[in-house]
């Protein structure tokens, strides 16, 4: 029993069915006009073995063999195959109005051979029966004028397996398995990138570090505060540090010759007089003051000189 | 619509790619804007905790008692009031001088004045700071 199939019309297809006019989903039986069929005894045990070997069996029997796709299935102690092409059959059911969004699945008549125990009219001149465990399509006048052409067929003709129809025609960019492939590469591919921006949301260690910082010193939590201390104590910093450089200077070019007689520090400027022996001692000292960026002024009339800076 | 479901699959999954790799792309670009700031205000915090630390130490009231010992009481006049200090000394030989200039100058205090004056061969200091 087929749950899925459950309440789809079954539509038998031959050659010579009138046009048709559907707007809803139905199932489809194929007439044996539509596939070549051979029973053979393979050497093989699963369905996908024999529809492997399917093709050379069908080598000659059918032309262009590489356009036509293989369905198969065990009868008693044989192996049943059948070669249909799925774009000429697609192509006869769209000349015959069937449109492919209300195509849902294919059968093939041998499926239900058992269900055939009468020959079934189909056209005016053509009758389809089951013939030596196979189902033929044949001229009506061949059969006896007392057979019993009454067979009514429905929906109980359904059989469980189907193949499934091929999307690609005139119309359609991809087949299924294209489909399938891409989706599947694309879903891929989605999947990893939101891994990947998941793991980067988490991924932040100097986030923790700083609010551990913060933790401990919550006068600086706010960026307001920070900013400001930050400004006060960076001029205090380098204030003090330019006066304590500059004091450093000053020792530094004392040297032979020289006397330190003054130095005045404030927060505006440092300034500091220095008396030297001779005027080569002051000249080099001159030197080396400016060097270090001083302004130097000589006392007139003497070799002493007075050095400053702005703070 | 059934007729192209194909192409809808594959156009529905493209599209999902295209809006996980756009998430990932926000998600990074964030990151790094965050990881920015966050470095930027680790830098400044580190730098703030580190200035409040030396020029605001508790230590250094401490450091100006013992910075009191460095010259002979006599030479001195000392005055200490609410984290400001006002010293002045006298008769100072150039050692002791240096000595004086050197250690207040490792003092994180912040000097508002600072004079030396030379008389014959001894020198007279006056230091004022606050801290």
């Amino acid at each position: 029993m087929n749950f899925f199939n459950q309440g789809k019309e079954l539509i038998l297809v031959h050659k010579d069915m009138a046009d048709v006019n559907i707007d809803k989903s139905v199932n489809i039986m194929l007439s044996p006009q539509f596939y070549t069929l051979k029973r053979e005894a393979l050497p093989v045990k699963y369905a996908h073995q024999a529809k492997k070997i399917a093709p050379s069996i069908f080598d000659g029997l059918v032309e262009n063999a590489g356009e036509y796709e293989y369905f198969v299935f065990k009868e008693d102690d044989e192996w049943v195959l059948i070669a249909y092409n799925s774009y000429e059959i697609l192509d006869f059911l769209y000349s015959k109005g069937f449109k492919r969004e209300n195509i849902s699945k294919l059968y093939f008549a041998q499926q239900s051979i058992d269900m055939f125990d009468k020959p079934l009219s189909i056209g005016e001149n053509s009758a389809l029966i089951s013939m030596d465990n196979t189902m033929v399509v044949i001229p009506k006048i061949v059969l006896g004028e007392d057979e019993n052409l009454s067979l009514n067929f429905t929906d109980l003709f359904t059989p469980k397996q189907s193949i499934t129809i091929k999307t690609t025609s005139s119309s359609n960019l991809f087949s299924t398995t294209d489909t399938i492939i891409l989706s599947s590469i694309f879903t891929i591919f989605a999947i990893l990138f939101i891994i990947e921006g998941i793991g980067y949301s988490g991924n932040n260690s100097n986030r923790d570090k700083f609010d551990e910082l913060l933790i401990s010193n919550p006068s600086l939590q706010s960026s307001y505060s920070r900013k400001s201390i930050i400004s006060k104590y960076k001029t205090l910093d380098k204030k003090e540090r330019d006066k304590r450089d500059n004091i450093k200077a000053i020792s530094s070019i004392i040297f032979k010759g020289v006397k330190l007689t003054n130095l005045k520090l404030d927060s505006k400027k440092i300034e500091a007089s220095f008396v030297c022996i001779n005027k080569s001692v002051s000249d080099k000292l001159k030197t080396i003051a400016t060097k270090k960026h001083f302004i130097v002024m000589n006392i007139t009339g003497t070799n002493d000189l007075v050095i400053r800076k702005k703070l | 619509m059934k007729q192209y479901q194909n192409e809808l699959i594959i156009l529905a999954s493209f599209i999902f790619m295209l809006l996980s790799y756009t998430y990932k792309s926000n998600q990074v670009s964030t990151q790094l804007v965050e990881a920015n700031n966050i470095k930027h205000s680790m830098i400044e915090l580190q730098e703030v905790i580190a200035l409040k630390k030396l020029w605001s130490d508790k230590k250094t009231s401490l450091k100006i008692k013992k910075f009191k010992n460095t010259i002979s009481t006599q030479k001195t006049k000392w005055s200490n009031k609410r984290k400001k200090l006002t010293a002045v000394y006298n008769g100072l030989t150039p050692n002791e001088l240096n000595r004086v200039t050197t250690k207040i100058l490792n003092i994180p205090v912040q000097i508002t004045k600072l004079q030396i004056d030379k008389t014959n061969k001894l020198y007279k200091m006056e230091i004022k700071c606050k801290w």
